[in-house]
C-alpha cells in the first residue's frame, strides 16, 4: 500500500487540521457570542468580513493570505525581517489557511450554539450575585458546550479537506505541507499516480464523513436533552 | 425603606412610575402589558430606565442624575421569575447554593437547611431541574432567590405560568418564605386573588402609570382600578375557621369573623383554618328577608358604604365580616340603598372557592 | 412591481453570460497541449502556423505531467509537446498516439536565477547550501520536468539531501520563477529559456549538463491515427521557419 513517506500527508493533515481547530476556537467563541447579542453596532461589517471566506474562491482568500503573509506582505515581511519567522511555505501556512477557510463554519455554528441559550437564564444569573463574566463562563457556555463541540467538529473536518488556500497560501510541500489534499491533486497529476490517489481518496472520505457524523450525533443529543 | 422612582419609553407607552416600599411587602397590579415585569427588570439592573432613581435604606443603587449604576450582581435583590428559569445543567443543590457562593459586602444570612425545610425541597437536592414538576421547580426558584441572603426579594408573576389547584398550593411558600425571612418584597402579578393574598398595600399599574396605591378595600372603589380588577375578576378574600362538616346534608360550616357560611365539604377537621373566596357578581343583596328560599347562605347585615364604578355600584356591606357586592346601577336605585340601610346577603353554598391555604394579607 | 422587474432582468442577464461566447467560425483547427516552459514560443509559433495555413489553433499550457495524464484520461488534444521523454513513452504507451508521430524538436539547459537587485553570487551548486538562500524554488518534480531536472542535477551534485528541506514546489516552472519575483524564495531553478522572459532577475549560474540527461523536447501527433492537421504542426516546428523561431527563445536544436 503506502510507505512511511506517502502516510505522511495523512499525519501533517491531522496535525494541521488539529492545531487550525485549536486555535480558532476561542476566537470563534467570542465572535459567536457577539454576534448572538440583539444590538451590536458594525454587526454588518463582522458578519460580512467572517462570511467572506465561505463567500470567496479559497484560492483568492489563498492569494490575500499570501499577500498579507508572505515574505513580501506587511505582516509577512515583519516577521521574517525581524523574527526569521516564516509563515508562508510552511505547516503553519497551512494551518492559517484552513483555520481561515474553516472559521465562518464554526462561528455559525457556535453562534447557533448561544442564541438557543435561554437569555432570562442569564438575566437570572445576574440577579444571583454573578458577574457578565461569570455568567458567561458558569452558564452560558456550559449550555452551549455541545453546540461549541459540534461546530469545532465541523470546522476540524473542513480543515482536513482544505485545499485552494493551502496551495497559495503554504505550496504543495511534500513532507511539509502537502496534506491529504494536495497529495490527492499532485497524485492525479502524476503518469501512474492513480493507486496512490485512490487511497487517500479513502482515507480523506472515511475521516471527514466520521467527523461530520459525531458531530451531528452530538447536535441530536443536545436536542434530545432539552425535550 | 426601598424608594424607587424609574421612567422608561417602552414601545406602546411611557413606565413612570414612583414606589416606596415601606418594609411590607407591595404588591404591584395590573393587566398584561402594564409594564410589571420591565419595572421589576429595571428594579434588578437587567434593564436601565432612562432616567431614575432606586435606594435601599439610603444606599443608592440607580441614579441616572448621578451617574450611578450599580450592575444587577451587586445589588442584592432576588428575582423570583415567572417560570423558575433554573440551571439545566446543575443540580437542584447547585441552583440553590449559586447564589449562596456569590453573597458579597454582606453577611449570609440564609442557610440550606432552613430554606429546604421551609419550603420543604429537601428530597430534591440531588435531581435536576428537568425532573422537576413545575411546583417543585418553583419552590427551588424561590429558594435559590433565598439563599443569596437578597435585601429585597423580586416577585416577577411566579404562579402566571402554574395551574388552578397548584397556583393555591405555592402561595403558602411564597408568603411564607417574606413571613419567615422577614424580608421586603415587591410581587407582581395580574391575579387579584394572589395580590390580596400577598400584600396589604397594592399598586396597580396601568398604561405604564401608577394610578393608584394603598390598601385593598380603598383602591378598589376607584372606578380605573376596577376597570382593571373586572377582567379578572374581583374576588372577596376570607380568612374562616371550620366550625362542622355534615355529610349528611353536603355542606360545611365555615365561620369568618361574626359571620356563618354554609360552603361544599371541606377536606378539613373542625378547627381548622381555612380560606373562602367569594366573587362580588356572585351575591345577591335583599332589602327585605327572603321567604324560603333554596340558597343556603342568608345573612342580615348593613351597608357600610359604596362607589360609583362607572358602568357597577361596588357596595361594601358588613354581614358580621366584610364583603364587597357589584351591582347594577338600576339594582341599586331601585333598592334604595345608601349607607346604613339593613340588607340580607344571599350565597350559594357552592359560590365559595375553598383554598385550604390561602389567606388575605 | 419594482422588485419583480429588477429580479426578472437580473435572471436573464445571469442566463444570457452563462450562454457562453458564440460559436467560433466554422473552420480548421487544432489543440495544442504544451509544456509551460514553451508558453511564449508556442504563442509566435501557433500564430506563424496559423497565417501560413489558415488553420485556427489553440493552446492548453501546464507541466508536461499534468498534460500527459489529461491526455491518457482523454483530453482533446491535437499536439503534445513534451519537455519530458518518459511522460511522452507514457502516452505513446497507452495507445494515444504512435511512436512514428513522435519528433524531438528543441533542447534546453538549467540555470539558476536570482532576482537581479540581490547581493547574492553562485560560483557552483554547492553554494546555495550557504544560509543566505533560504528557500529555493523548483517546479514540482512529481509532474514537471523541470522539476525532475534539477532534482536530479542536485543529486548528481550531491548536494540534494542536504537542501531538500529547502526546496519549494511550485505548480510549474514559470511559477518557480514566480517565486523569485515576488520575494517567497532568493533563488529558483529554472530554464535558461525562462530566465530570459521575466525582468527584474538574472542568471547567476549556469547548471552544468552532465549533472542530468539531456533535456529534450518532443512533440507527437495525438491520436491513433494521428489527424493531418497535427501533422501538419509537427513537420512546421521541425522545419527551418520553426527551428529559426525556437531559436529566437533560446531554444536549442536537440543533440539526438
Amino acid at each position: 500500500m503506502l510507505n512511511a513517506a506517502e502516510w505522511a500527508p495523512v499525519f501533517l493533515s491531522f496535525q494541521v487540521a488539529f492545531i487550525a481547530t485549536l486555535f480558532i476556537i476561542p476566537p470563534a467563541i467570542a465572535v459567536a457570542w457577539l454576534l448572538s447579542r440583539p444590538r451590536l453596532r458594525g454587526r454588518l461589517l463582522i458578519e460580512t468580513l467572517v462570511t467572506a471566506p465561505l463567500v470567496l474562491p479559497p484560492i483568492i482568500t489563498g492569494y490575500l493570505l499570501l499577500l498579507l503573509l508572505g515574505r513580501g506582505g506587511l505582516v509577512g515581511g515583519w516577521l521574517h525581517s525581524t523574527l526569521g519567522f516564516d509563515i508562508a511555505f510552511t505547516w503553519i501556512g497551512a494551518a492559517v489557511a484552513a483555520g481561515v477557510l474553516a472559521f465562518p463554519l464554526v462561528v455559525r455554528a457556535v453562534q447557533l450554539s448561544f442564541e438557543s441559550v435561554d437569555r432570562r437564564l442569564e438575566g437570572a444569573s445576574r440577579t444571583l450575585g454573578a458577574s457578565p463574566w461569570d455568567t458567561f463562563f458558569s452558564v452560558t457556555l456550559p449550555l452551549a458546550a455541545p453546540g461549541i463541540l459540534a461546530g469545532s467538529l465541523l470546522g476540524f473536518a473542513r480543515c482536513l479537506g482544505e485545499f485552494g488556500a493551502t496551495i497559495v497560501l503554504a505550496g504543495n510541500i511534500p513532507g511539509q505541507t502537502q496534506t491529504i489534499p494536495l497529495a490527492v491533486y499532485s497524485a492525479i497529476n502524476t503518469p501512474g499516480g492513480e493507486q496512490k490517489a485512490m487511497f487517500l481518496l479513502v482515507i480523506s472520505i472515511a475521516l471527514s464523513i466520521g467527523a461530520l457524523v459525531i458531530s451531528q450525533l452530538l447536535t441530536r443529543k443536545k436536542r434530545r436533552a432539552r425535550t | 425603606m426601598i424608594e424607587i422612582t424609574a421612567r422608561k419609553r417602552l414601545a406602546d407607552f411611557h413606565l413612570d412610575v414612583e414606589i416606596n416600599l415601606p418594609g411590607e411587602p407591595v404588591a404591584v397590579f395590573g393587566p398584561s402589558g402594564a409594564g410589571k415585569s420591565t419595572l421589576l427588570n429595571i428594579v434588578a439592573g437587567l434593564l436601565r430606565p432612562d432616567s431614575g432613581r432606586i435606594s435601599i435604606d439610603g444606599e443608592v443603587l440607580f441614579d441616572s442624575a448621578a451617574g450611578i449604576d450599580t450592575p444587577a450582581e451587586r445589588r442584592g435583590f432576588g428575582l423570583v421569575p415567572q417560570e423558575g428559569l433554573l440551571f439545566p445543567h446543575r443540580t437542584v443543590r447547585e441552583n440553590l447554593l449559586y447564589g449562596y457562593r456569590r453573597v458579597r459586602g454582606r453577611p449570609r444570612t440564609i442557610e440550606l437547611n432552613e430554606v429546604a425545610e421551609v419550603l420543604e425541597i429537601g428530597s430534591l437536592l440531588d435531581r435536576y431541574p428537568a425532573t422537576l414538576s413545575g411546583g417543585e421547580a418553583q419552590r427551588v426558584a424561590l429558594g435559590r432567590a433565598l439563599l443569596a441572603s437578597p435585601r429585597l426579594l423580586l416577585f416577577d408573576e411566579p404562579l402566571a405560568s402554574v395551574d388552578g389547584r397548584l397556583k393555591w398550593r405555592i402561595l403558602p411558600y411564597l408568603k411564607l418564605a417574606i413571613s419567615h425571612f422577614n424580608l421586603p418584597a415587591l410581587y407582581v402579578s395580574h391575579d387579584p386573588t394572589e395580590v390580596t393574598s400577598i400584600a396589604s398595600h397594592i399598586a396597580v399599574l396601568h398604561g405604564g402609570r401608577i394610578v393608584a396605591a394603598g390598601p385593598y378595600r380603598e383602591i378598589i372603589d376607584l372606578p380605573e382600578v376596577y376597570g382593571i380588577f373586572t377582567r379578572e375578576g374581583v374576588n372577596n378574600v376570607l380568612a374562616g375557621t371550620v366550625d362542622a362538616n355534615l355529610p349528611e346534608y353536603g355542606y360545611s360550616v365555615v365561620s369568618v369573623g361574626e359571620a356563618t357560611f354554609k360552603v361544599a365539604l371541606v377536606d378539613a377537621p373542625p378547627g381548622a383554618e381555612i380560606g373562602l373566596a367569594i366573587r362580588a357578581n356572585e351575591i345577591i343583596i335583599s332589602r327585605g328577608q327572603p321567604g324560603k328560599i333554596s340558597t343556603r347562605n342568608v345573612l342580615r347585615g348593613r351597608v357600610a358604604g359604596f362607589a360609583n364604578v362607572g358602568s357597577l355600584i361596588l357596595v361594601h356591606v358588613d354581614i358580621g365580616c366584610e364583603l364587597i357586592v357589584e351591582l347594577t346601577h338600576g339594582a341599586a336605585t331601585e333598592l334604595l340603598l345608601a349607607e346604613g340601610t339593613e340588607i340580607w346577603v344571599l350565597i350559594k353554598s357552592n359560590a365559595f372557592q375553598i383554598h385550604s391555604t390561602l389567606r388575605p394579607a | 412591481m419594482r422588485k419583480t422587474l429588477l429580479f426578472t432582468l437580473l435572471c436573464s442577464t445571469l442566463s444570457l453570460l452563462s450562454c457562453g461566447a458564440p460559436d467560433a467560425e466554422m473552420r480548421e483547427s487544432i489543440t495544442i497541449y504544451a509544456a509551460a516552459s514553451l508558453t511564449d514560443v508556442v504563442g509566435e509559433l501557433a500564430a506563424r502556423f496559423e497565417e501560413n495555413t489558415g488553420i485556427a489553433v489553440a493552446t492548453n499550457l501546464a507541466s508536461s505531467g499534468m498534460l500527459a495524464q489529461q491526455i491518457i484520461a482523454g483530453a482533446p488534444a491535437d499536439v503534445f509537446l513534451s519537455a519530458n521523454t518518459d511522460w511522452m513513452s507514457e502516452v505513446v504507451k497507452t495507445g494515444n498516439s504512435s511512436a512514428e508521430d513522435v519528433v524531438d524538436f528543441a533542447g534546453n539547459g538549467l540555470v539558476v536565477v536570482i532576482r537581479s537587485d540581490a547581493a547574492l553570487d553562485l560560483d557552483n551548486l554547492d553554494d546555495l547550501l550557504s544560509p543566505d538562500f533560504y528557500k529555493i524554488a523548483i517546479a514540482d518534480p512529481s509532474h514537471s520536468p523541470a522539476g525532475k531536472y534539477a532534482v536530479e542535477a542536485l543529486r548528481s551534485a550531491g548536494i540534494y539531501d542536504q537542501l531538500k528541506d529547502k526546496l519549494i514546489p511550485a505548480i510549474e516552472v514559470r511559477a518557480a520563477l514566480a517565486y523569485v519575483t515576488s520575494r517567497e524564495t532568493e533563488a529558483a531553478l529554472v530554464y535558461r529559456t525562462d530566465a530570459r522572459i521575466v525582468e527584474g532577475i538574472r542568471i547567476a549560474l549556469e547548471v552544468p549538463e552532465v549533472l542530468h540527461a539531456p533535456i529534450i523536447y518532443q512533440a507527437a501527433a495525438i491520436g491513433d491515427p494521428a489527424g493531418a492537421a497535427g501533422r501538419q504542426f509537427l513537420e512546421f516546428i521541425t522545419s527551418a521557419e520553426g527551428r529559426a523561431i525556437l531559436g529566437e527563445y533560446g531554444f536549442t536544436t536537440p543533440s539526438r
